[in-house]
């Protein structure tokens, strides 16, 4: 019984600090530090991400998926190419039919997704805001979603 | 040369059948006179050619992708492959008694192999399907990013003047129904123009202000020639003389680029070159000059998506006595509703004008010149679907007398990886 209140005392503690955390958290879209590219537009994102020909100042940009978060994967769907896993999975199968065109490569974490970018000039890939400020080589350049 | 070959230029035509004129000059192991009938002489020709024209195959086959590899490596570090698999299992179930040995009930179990190779502006495709009924190379091709959005490619391709074709491909599990519409058909289901060109293309994207882009696809290379009672494609890895030119370009309008709505204009002129003695159907036919033009539109909204093309065709029948001037148009019109992300329900009608009067579709009996056909497909998972289509059909026949039945047809599909 003596415990009750530093249980619960721990308990609310540990509830507020993810409240904290959640209300910062933020998806941005990333590039390698070494590109000047600033920002960039919504469609360009969208077209990129459906294999669609995006480049800057000559630089094709290619673009990165992150495997094992499923809640960046979902406001991927949600908010940058707007349509269900399904459908985008075969739009990018239609393209590699027609054209040949390689799908939109996937990477197993975080530090593989930083490790692509960097290495591929104005390359892009979507991360958590956490996530992106811990790699030097890389710039955050646009918002894609941030928690209310 | 090895032990046990010799070089055979006086071997005889057999049947004067074109197929082995270019390897009448072909090394093949020799045989003891006394086993050399001539019916033995013609089975061991056959076998021998068979077998060196696989081999030659087989070589072309590594020679090209070998050095379109190398080629991309050294263009460029960064280097892509993708190997799909596209199975899929048809039944078809003729329900009315039909005398027509062109529509008997089957099961056919097939399997797409797609593989492609991407370097920075190097790009290597080869498509290959394997049924019980066929085994063929059906797509080989490099291609060379000559701008930002532009693409040439060399090789054996689908031909751009035909819509279907060049949107799902051999890919079963992308197209929504079981079945093609008969305008699609490929050249050994009876379709009625080229499917499969060999030579260069040339394929354009121009975007507009916004969303919006036109896309050009020009292809110019060795068309089909008939024989028997269907178009036979030229073979990039057994080559032989005996086909003609075919020149097709088409134009597509893309309102969004991130919609796969769209809407535009297909033609093609064919010179197809008629191999006469191959049926009694083509006995004075020397050449057929096709010329098609063709609107397309694909509209997609929602839950809704409407496909649309109608093709006219002009062939002219180059008989040896006086030539004959044919003139239709066939097409179809494709609905289909998604009442949820698993269930979709589709109905389509191929139709046409003058198609059941045509001189040219006679000598393609198993053409479909109608179809009024309903579906349902189940979508499972993500990349498996199951589908059942039910539709009463109407196919050219021999002659004058069309062949109708009504059929029933279940398919698995999917794609892997």
């Amino acid at each position: 019984m003596k415990w009750r209140p530093a249980a619960c005392a721990v308990t609310c503690l540990l509830a507020i600090a993810s409240w904290v955390d959640a209300a910062g958290r933020a998806a941005v879209l990333v590039t390698s530090r070494d590109c000047a590219m600033q920002t960039i537009s919504a469609l360009d994102i969208r077209k990129a991400y459906l294999g669609i020909g995006v480049s800057y100042e000559g630089l094709s940009i290619r673009a990165f998926r992150l495997d094992n978060d499923e809640r960046l994967n979902q406001i991927f769907f949600q908010s940058v190419v707007a349509m269900s896993e399904r459908t985008y999975e075969r739009r990018l199968l239609l393209q590699l039919l027609k054209y040949g065109q390689p799908r939109i490569q996937h990477v197993g974490s975080a530090g593989e997704l930083a490790t692509a970018v960097a290495g591929s000039s104005c390359s892009i890939a979507y991360m958590w805001q956490s996530d992106a400020e811990e790699w030097a080589d890389l710039k955050s350049i646009k918002i894609l979603w941030q928690e209310s | 040369m090895p032990d046990g070959l010799q070089a055979r230029c006086d071997f005889p035509m057999l049947h004067g059948k074109p197929e082995f004129r270019s390897l009448s000059c072909a090394p093949f192991r020799s045989v003891s006179s006394s086993a050399l009938t001539p019916k033995n002489a013609e089975i061991l020709f056959m076998k021998t050619s068979e077998s060196i024209r696989h081999r030659r195959k087989s070589w072309w086959i590594s020679i090209l992708f070998l050095s379109s590899v190398s080629w991309g490596q050294q263009e460029s570090g960064e280097s892509r492959h993708e190997l799909l698999f596209f199975p899929s299992i048809d039944t078809f179930n003729n329900l009315t008694d039909s005398n027509s040995v062109d529509h008997d009930s089957f099961v056919r179990p097939a399997v797409d192999v797609l593989y492609s190779y991407s370097g920075d502006r190097f790009r290597f495709l080869g498509e290959y399907l394997l049924s019980n009924e066929e085994s063929e190379l059906e797509r080989i091709k490099v291609g060379w990013q000559t701008g930002r959005n532009s693409m040439l490619w060399l090789g054996r391709y689908h031909t751009p003047a035909k819509f279907w074709t060049t949107e799902y491909h051999h890919g079963q599990f992308m197209q929504t129904t079981i079945t093609r519409p008969g305008v699609e058909e490929w050249e050994d289901d009876s379709g009625p123009m080229p499917s499969h060109i060999t030579g260069l293309s040339l394929e354009h994207e121009s975007p507009r202000a916004g969303e919006v882009s036109t896309n050009y696809g020009f292809a110019v290379g060795l068309g089909p020639q008939f024989i028997g009672d269907e178009l036979v494609p030229f073979e990039p890895l057994d080559p032989e003389s005996g086909h003609d030119l075919s020149v097709n370009l088409r134009v597509a309008y893309k309102p969004s680029v991130l919609s796969l709505s769209q809407f535009g204009v297909l033609t093609a002129w064919n010179e197809i070159n008629v191999v006469s003695e191959s049926s009694p159907d083509l006995a004075d036919l020397d050449h057929i000059r096709q010329f098609t033009f063709g609107v397309f539109g694909d509209w997609q909204r929602d839950q809704w998506r409407l496909l649309a093309n109608f093709v006219y065709f002009n062939n002219e029948l180059q008989y040896t006595a006086a030539p004959e001037t044919d003139q239709f148009v066939a097409g179809y019109v494709q609905a289909e509703y998604r009442v949820s992300e698993d269930w979709t329900v589709f109905g389509r009608g191929d139709i046409g004008i003058n198609v059941d009067e045509s001189p040219y579709l006679r000598l393609l009996p198993a053409f479909i010149s109608h179809r009024y056909m309903l579906g349902l497909r189940w979508d499972l998972a993500s990349f498996h679907s199951f589908m059942i289509e039910i539709a009463d059909t109407s196919a050219q026949g021999d002659g004058f007398s069309h062949d109708d039945f009504t059929e029933i047809r279940f398919q698995w599909s999917a794609v892997f990886p």
